[in-house]
């Protein structure tokens, strides 16, 4: 059976390129689902019966190759498998009109290869093709990034994401040659006897934390993501968004769950960084212009509502509450879906709106909901369950949080209820801060009026692009209605990592039945309104006026709201987080006519430009050092070689080595 | 599941029946001090019933959001009074946890408020939507601190156990229900854009924050609008109205101090207004901040009662 798959893989591959343009998205299509569903049964049994062997087979280089799906590998794998089927059939209706056949064989040929790759990461046991896997993952995702090569930002921000995945790959490797070498084995299970046979834990842990976290962005290592989401297609961005980071977070959960001790400093030191992800990702969201820059930064804020379930479960291990432990856990494997269907979600839907207006600029846009209708409810809907607004999916996952914060203060002693406290302030802000990014960035998009020429021909986006967005909305919101389905899943999984004996249950601490009932009579209400109201003005005289501007006649469309004039309120007082240029030509005393000024005003990430830019510059200064040896002459590095064999000599000599 | 017997909607109709009078008895305060004679109590009321009668203008750049904004503001009000109990009487809807859900529905209200004010494409609803977003959003914090602190201290998360826990408990709740009624009076302030931060009776559109946001919203809608905002105090003023009264009173005296809690805080409100002059945009994000430290004073009180700390 998996042979006649990995068979019918390279075929395809073999044959994709010199099919025509217009069939190999369906050929795209295709394989997907040739993988997708065997590993989608496979995991659902994995969920129902307990973990699933798959296949054990031995390879004289790369060594033991087992895989295995278990409880937490089918989430993700029915996560991957969701994610990746809904960006192949947008594919359908994306890049149409791109012509370059290679190209798009490249682009075809990688997004199977990541797919491929992905459900390897979730599903391989063994060190080395673990490795192998990721950078399957990694690569094929670069050749993504880097679709349109031939403007210059990409090539450079698909270097960027490359290198920044490989500074991870050595620290993953160093964790994995550390647990190896200690206990003589090369699969996962190594890890927890290592982590068992030491009393501190937090080393090992933060090495793989770190490695892990370039995927999924955790604050200092998140650089690479704002361009590279940028210059990515859309559908690309949707899944290397919506799975790809997940990667990092499924990683982190297989070390997480294999620790033994310290584990209270792992939890306070996860919570420390999540919530600080959190905050940086979602203020420096508010001051994007490019829509795509501010999703990524929005799924920043996200990477950190997973990471505090993850720091409130392990500082749940550590002070014995369970429930704690519990709680963290399920919100946090909640809301790896919720984000992996909603931010995908936005990533398609912004797709559909460059296609149309060719540009990802607020400041160029608006009034947009008049001519793409169903583009723009879909956004709507879509942003409603990023801010974590009831009734949909992104609510039940901060719901859980706030339950489980609410029980941990209860139930701990002085100092973790300190922390959960600024958990709670924290998440409760963050919340808020997402309601002003996304009123702003549907607002200024979808509402008001064009604010340049470029968009008039515009026309909603086709078909097959809107469907996978209405699916995957509507699973955001079935969730949202009925959350109890997908968290008895859920609940199946952390079972497994939560000891049974506890007794702990989710509905002893949180009621997510009434949650989608109190949404449901919601959604009622607001129906029964908007019916009373339409009855009520179909009698009356309605008439159509223009926007009343302080008695000013002649408006024109840059006097709307824009992204900077949004932003700069609140940029009054958050600027210890917010990097940003003003130029500005003030208006003088003499100038009683006064002729066009103009103001710019640009925004960096403060961390890439404080942090990450003089730490490279020192690294290209001592490399620059370095190059003193590199003479180019083939003398010299003769001599080098001696130098060496000498060195090598003396040190058997006097038997160091 | 919703609870249909009789009971259970006590509080949603007292709440309905003091909104009414609310907006009146602040007005009415306002011209009292002022030395005039002032509307009737039930000006606003004839006011919004006007409204309903009216027709509608809508602005040429409006799209669907100005037809279902409002509608969706007033519901999502309508659905937070759903959770809010009185005294021994049961909220509607009433589960763990109901207080989040309180907040983020309310939240999603002003998403919309927002999003209409966008609608219209004007510079100055821009910058009232802007405004009111920026300051809901920081009033947040103090809402949760303060009920995750209660919730701590009660060990319980839906409001009508945590009012009911907190009647057992020792005298300390009484102080810390002071506290917390103070609180809850500033976030309906903010929340409904009354001064501090806020003057609803500024006719400078560059100085409103609210009344700018719903400059292109006109009959029906308009009512809508106007009756959430009442509403709203009125919620407020039971959440706060709760930390006073035992369930196990009988049931007149929990009505009588039901209406004077309502009333002296609708007369609070009319007297500070007429005595303060509203804050300077600058510093209103620095006022709301600072009511976010006052539940945190909760939060340490609590663990004081709770004989954590220490």
């Amino acid at each position: 059976m998996g042979f006649i798959l990995l068979f019918s893989i390279l075929i395809g591959i073999f044959f994709l390129p010199y099919l025509s343009n217009s069939v190999k998205p369906f050929l795209r299509l295709l394989i997907n689902l040739i993988v997708a569903i065997p590993s989608f049964i496979v995991a659902f049994n994995a969920v129902q019966y307990g973990p699933q062997n798959i296949w054990i087979g031995e390879f004289s280089i790369t060594g033991v190759w087992e895989l295995k799906i278990d409880e937490l590998s089918a989430f993700f794998i029915a996560i991957i498998n969701i994610s990746i089927l809904a960006s192949s059939v947008y594919g359908l209706g994306y890049l149409k009109e791109n012509k370059n056949s290679i190209a798009l064989s490249i682009k075809f040929i990688s997004s199977i290869l990541l797919h491929v790759g992905l459900l390897g990461v979730c599903m391989l046991q063994n060190f080395i093709p673990f490795m192998i896997s990721w950078e399957v993952m990694s690569i094929s995702s670069f050749m993504l990034v880097i679709f349109q090569y031939h403007k210059p930002n990409a090539i450079k921000a698909g270097l960027n994401y490359l290198i920044q995945m490989h500074i991870g790959v050595v620290l993953l490797m160093v964790g994995f040659i550390i647990v190896g070498n200690t206990t003589g084995q090369s699969n996962f299970d190594a890890i927890g006897l290592y982590f068992s046979n030491h009393n501190n834990n937090f080393w090992l842990f933060l090495v793989f934390f770190i490695g892990f976290s370039f995927k999924i962005g955790f604050l200092t290592l998140h650089t690479w993501m704002p361009e590279a989401y940028a210059v990515a297609p859309s559908n690309i961005s949707g899944v290397m968004s919506g799975v790809v980071k997940k990667m990092g977070i499924y990683g982190i959960l297989r070390i997480l769950f294999y620790v033994q001790n310290t584990r209270l400093e792992i939890g306070i030191f996860i919570l420390t960084i999540s919530l600080a992800t959190c905050l940086y990702g979602i203020i420096n969201a508010i001051m994007q212009t490019d829509i795509k820059k501010l999703l990524s930064y929005s799924s920043m804020e996200n990477m950190g509502i997973i990471g505090i379930g993850l720091g409130m479960a392990m500082i749940g291990f550590g002070v014995h509450d369970l429930a704690l432990a519990y709680l963290g856990f399920t919100a946090s494997l909640l809301q790896i879906l919720n984000h992996a269907l909603f931010k995908t979600s936005l990533f398609f839907n912004n797709g559909g709106i460059y296609q149309q207006t060719r540009t990802r600029n607020i400041d160029q846009l608006g009034g947009l909901s008049k001519y793409m209708p169903i583009t723009s409810i879909l956004f709507l809907l879509s942003s409603i369950a990023a801010c974590g607004l009831p009734p949909f999916n992104g609510f039940v996952a901060e719901y859980i949080i706030y339950s489980g914060l609410i029980e941990g203060m209860n139930a701990t002693f002085v100092t973790t209820e300190v922390f959960l406290l600024l958990c709670l302030i924290i998440l409760s802000l963050v919340g808020g801060l997402a309601i002003f990014t996304y009123s702003k960035v549907f607002g200024l998009v979808f509402l008001g009026n064009p604010r340049s020429e470029i968009i008039t021909p515009t026309k909603e986006a086709p078909l097959l692009m809107l469907i996978p967005q209405i699916i995957l909305m509507s699973i955001a919101l079935s969730i949202g209605l009925y959350p109890k389905f997908i968290l008895s899943y859920i609940t199946k999984i952390v079972d497994v990592y939560v000891p049974h004996y506890s007794h702990v249950s989710l509905d002893s601490y949180s009621d997510v039945l009434e949650l989608g009932h109190a949404g449901s009579i919601f959604i009622l209400i607001v129906l029964v309104l908007i019916i009373v109201r339409k009855f009520v003005l179909n009698k009356k005289t309605i008439e159509y006026q223009v926007t009343w501007g302080c008695g000013y006649e002649t408006k024109n469309t840059r006097m709307q709201y824009n992204s900077a004039s949004w932003a700069d309120y609140f940029l009054k007082f958050g600027n210890f987080f917010i990097g940003h240029h003003n130029s500005f030509t003030p208006l003088k005393k003499e100038d009683i006519f006064p002729d066009d000024k103009k103001m710019k005003i640009s925004y960096f990430d403060k961390i890439e430009s404080n942090l990450i830019q003089p730490l490279l510059e020192l690294v290209n200064y001592t490399l620059n050092k370095l190059a003193v040896i590199q003479t180019g002459q083939t003398q010299y590095y003769i001599l080098y070689g001696f130098v060496f064999l000498l060195f090598m000599s003396i040190l058997t000599f006097f038997k160091i080595l | 599941m919703i609870n249909i017997e009789w009971k259970y909607w006590i509080p949603s109709l007292l709440m309905i029946i003091i909104s009414v009078f609310f907006q009146g008895i602040i007005n009415k305060t306002r011209a009292i001090t002022s030395g005039r004679k002032g509307p009737g109590l039930l000006q606003s009321l004839k006011d919004v019933t006007k409204l309903f009668k009216k027709g509608a203008v809508f602005s040429t750049s409006s799209s669907y959001i100005s037809q279902i904004a409002p509608s969706i503001y007033f519901a999502s009000v309508l659905a937070a009074m759903m959770v809010i109990p009185f005294a021994g009487y049961p909220a509607l809807l009433s589960f763990k946890g109901d207080f989040i859900f309180f907040a983020y529905i309310l939240g999603i209200g002003k998403l919309f408020l927002i999003l209409g004010a966008l609608d219209a494409g004007s510079p100055f609803q821009g910058m009232g939507a802007n405004r009111e977003a920026l300051f809901s959003t920081l009033v947040e914090p103090a809402f949760f601190v303060l009920w995750g602190s209660f919730a701590m201290l009660t060990g319980q998360s839906s409001f009508i156990d945590i009012y009911s826990s907190l009647h057992y408990g020792s005298d300390v709740s009484y102080l810390l229900g002071g506290m917390a009624a103070y609180i809850l009076g500033q976030i309906a302030m903010v929340e409904n854009s009354r001064l501090p931060v806020d003057d609803p009776r500024t006719h400078l559109e560059l100085t409103m924050t609210h009344e700018v946001m719903i400059l292109d919203v006109s009959g029906f809608d308009l009512g809508l609008i106007f009756s959430a905002t009442a509403l709203k105090f009125a919620l407020y003023g039971t959440l706060i109205t709760n930390f006073f009264v035992n369930p196990n009173w009988h049931w007149s005296l929990s009505l009588i101090i039901f209406f004077v809690c309502q009333i002296v805080f609708a007369v609070s409100v009319g007297i500070a207004e007429s005595f303060r002059a509203r804050a300077r945009m600058k510093r209103n994000p620095q006022l709301i901040l600072s009511l976010t430290s006052i539940s945190i004073l909760i939060f340490f009180g609590a663990l004081i009662v709770m004989n954590k700390f220490l």
